[in-house]
């Protein structure tokens, strides 16, 4: 009754409290409240884009896609109460030998602000951690590794989800649902699996919570995230038509905390964790691997127009021990744990990002790489953008993963390396 | 009769110019700073950025402010609305008056709040003559001043007054050696500054175009409408406050990371 009573409070409270002028003023490009009463505003991209890569198991290049892209994003206002908001992506063209056509709902949700509670309902895209690039806390949403694509905010999918914020500045607690398991998806060149993924049944589902504190100089959060993760492993299985590779994820306990801080204002400091805890056991299942920490602190530091992101990155991986050759599964162990980056021990890398804006921040160049000291993997990821005029952009950039044989690295080079040209015009 | 005249004249003289002396000139930079503090205010402004070739790339903001800290801290919230690539990028900022400020910055291609770095305030801003140096309230005591005399500028009397950073790293963080600005006798409010680059050249030109006295503040004014030319090379910047609202009770939400992340 108790909780009744809090929860007309807040509503009544949410109805009650106007929408401001600055939140009009947010719409203002679409809303004429005569032209528009529903505030319906559309926006977007398109763009076209081409990808060029290397022939597999040889150092010569060939074309490996090009498509044309509409991204149709929907939002919905209804007044102070809520909204609604969408993105529909339509692509098509050719990848490798064969022509496409794709259509992706990648966000659909409606929401609601009640007081101090936003809560969000339908297919969405979170993302945690303060880190760059590298983010062990992240682990709501998929994040797919294996696509010829131009940004890495394209590499992500929507799930469903219920996702709850509660806004007590300075605290700000986000709980979340994940009632259906969505994978990352893996297109790995000469590699067919079956997928055996959770069933849509209650006990399958995640959660997961965050109490994210933000303080002037200084804010951090730690989280919690229970559930079947966005990686699966891969397992294999005997019948009678031979030896069968499915893709399986674990379920996993993910302990996170992160943090950001600009001591002086002139350095800023960021740092991330997360200790990952599978539910099965890691000795008896081949595709769970083992407990594992990961860790990265860096700092960013800013000359004039060129700013600088340098991390250190570590990993500790509990209770390893050395791959026996002798292992009737050796082969598919080794790729687990190149996967989940379990080859050793401890890992330890450094990533370096830097960016420089010219020509009044028309001409953007950046470029961000990675080297596992451990591994002695390297991955360079550059991009140089140029707005033409506002919001026409034409780009160019590539992704390169080097690393010696039977490294990670070396067996995806084929399948993710390559170069790009992209032309982009929002609306 | 004469011999009175004239020494009432020299006495009148030697007083004006007695007052003129005892004229702080960081006193008026204060003053005009403190008289543009608005207790809270939302507005939607457009920034047109004119290069040397006549290309326009024109920018819609909205704005929430409030002051906190007894004036001392002003808490700046700025939405872009378009052009369509930078819409729903967000800058929050908390201007400090001795410290150097706090910055998150949302980008949506990152879907999150990066904490930004506050100390290069020598940065155009969105790609615009303006640098954050002038979108925000400086450090009163990181600057020298001396009164240099009184000029018309678009029939205003006013104060010009020399402004100069107090060391070589205050000048790379704020960009300038040398400041002139002049100040209206009137209302002691900005309406022109000539900006002098790290090596002493001539570098930029700031006009205030329009100038609104804020009914129901006390006594409060904010620019309407500015412009930077930048005399090296012929770009100029056009900041116009397009809609404002002044208002005291602006809720302390907009303040937060988590409402910079709504869409």
């Amino acid at each position: 009754m108790k909780a009744y009573t809090i929860l007309i409070v807040i509503l009544i409270y949410s109805v009650i409290s106007a929408q401001t002028f600055f939140e009009d003023s947010l719409n203002v490009e679409t809303n004429s409240e005569k032209e528009n009463p529903e505030n319906l505003e559309v926006n977007g991209y398109i763009r076209g884009v081409f990808f060029a890569g290397k022939v597999p198991n040889k150092k010569e290049a060939e074309m490996k896609t090009g498509y044309g892209e509409i991204s149709l994003k929907f939002k919905v206002e209804k007044e102070h109460f809520g909204g609604a908001f969408s993105e529909l992506r339509s692509s098509g063209g050719y990848k490798s030998d064969n022509s496409f056509t794709n259509i992706d709902l990648r966000e659909a949700y409606s929401y609601v602000y009640a007081g101090p509670v936003d809560f969000k309902i339908g297919k969405q895209i979170v993302v945690w951690g303060r880190a760059d690039g590298i983010n062990p806390t992240n682990n709501i949403t998929p994040y797919s590794l294996f696509d010829f694509t131009t940004e890495d905010d394209d590499r992500r999918s929507g799930n469903f989800i219920v996702n709850s914020t509660i806004n007590l500045e300075p605290l700000k607690i986000d709980a979340i649902w994940i009632p259906f398991y969505t994978a990352s998806e893996y297109n790995i060149d000469g590699f067919e699996f079956e997928k055996k993924y959770p069933d849509f049944n209650l006990k399958n589902s995640g959660f997961a919570l965050k109490f994210d504190l933000t303080f002037p100089s200084f804010d951090g959060s730690v989280s919690y995230f229970n559930g079947y993760g966005t990686t699966p492993g891969i397992d294999a299985t005997q019948d009678s038509s031979g030896l069968n590779l499915n893709l399986k994820p674990s379920r996993v306990h993910v302990f996170g905390i992160d943090f950001s801080a600009t001591p002086d204002g002139a350095i800023g400091l960021r740092g991330e964790a997360a200790f990952s805890l599978p539910y099965e056991n890691y000795k008896e299942n081949l595709y769970v691997y083992n407990p594992f920490i990961k860790y990265i602190v860096g700092a960013d530091k800013e000359f004039g127009d060129f700013n600088l992101i340098v991390q250190y990155i570590g990993t500790y991986v509990f209770d390893y021990e050395e791959n026996s050759i002798k292992n009737p599964c050796y082969e598919v162990e080794n790729f687990n744990r190149l996967f989940f980056y379990q080859t050793d021990k401890t890992t330890y890398s450094i990533s370096i990002r830097g960016e420089l804006k010219l020509l009044y921040e028309t001409l953007k160049m950046e470029v961000f790489t990675m080297y596992n000291f451990t591994t002695t993997e390297l991955l360079l990821i550059p991009k140089v953008s140029y707005d033409i005029t506002d919001a026409f952009t034409v780009s160019a950039g590539g992704r390169v993963f080097i690393g010696k044989e039977e490294s990670l690295y070396n067996k995806i080079d084929s399948s993710l390396n390559g170069i790009f040209v992209q032309l982009k015009t929002s609306y | 009769m004469k011999k009175f005249f004239l020494i009432a004249i020299l006495f009148m003289a030697a007083s004006f110019l007695e007052a003129e002396e005892t004229i702080n000139p960081e006193i008026i930079v204060k003053d005009a700073q403190d008289l543009t503090k608005l207790k809270g205010m939302e507005g939607i402004s457009t920034l047109t950025i004119i290069d040397g070739k006549g290309n326009q790339r024109i920018r819609k903001i909205a704005t929430v402010t409030k002051l906190y800290d007894e004036g001392k801290t002003e808490k700046k919230l700025m939405k872009f609305i378009s052009p369509a690539d930078v819409k729903d990028t967000g800058l929050l900022t908390f201007d400090y008056e001795k410290k150097d400020d706090d910055r998150w910055l949302y980008m949506p291609a990152l879907r999150k709040t990066r904490r930004i770095i506050s100390s290069e305030k020598s940065k155009n801003f969105m790609g615009s003559e303006f640098s954050y140096a002038d979108m925000s309230y400086p450090d009163i005591n990181e600057f020298s001043y001396k009164l240099i005399g009184k000029e018309i500028i678009k029939g205003e009397q006013c104060w010009v007054i020399e402004i100069k950073p107090k060391t070589s790293d205050i000048a790379d963080e704020n960009g300038f050696s040398k400041k002139t600005a002049y100040y209206s006798v009137k209302d002691k409010i900005i309406r022109k500054s000539i900006y002098y680059d790290l090596d002493g050249s001539l570098h930029k030109e700031l006009e205030t175009k329009e100038i609104q006295k804020i009914e129901g503040s006390s006594g409060q004014y904010k620019i309407m409408h500015m412009v930077m030319i930048n005399k090296q090379n012929g770009r100029v910047s056009d900041m116009k406050i397009d809609k404002i609202k002044y208002n005291e009770k602006i809720e302390d939400k907009y303040f937060t990371t988590g409402y910079l992340e709504k869409k």
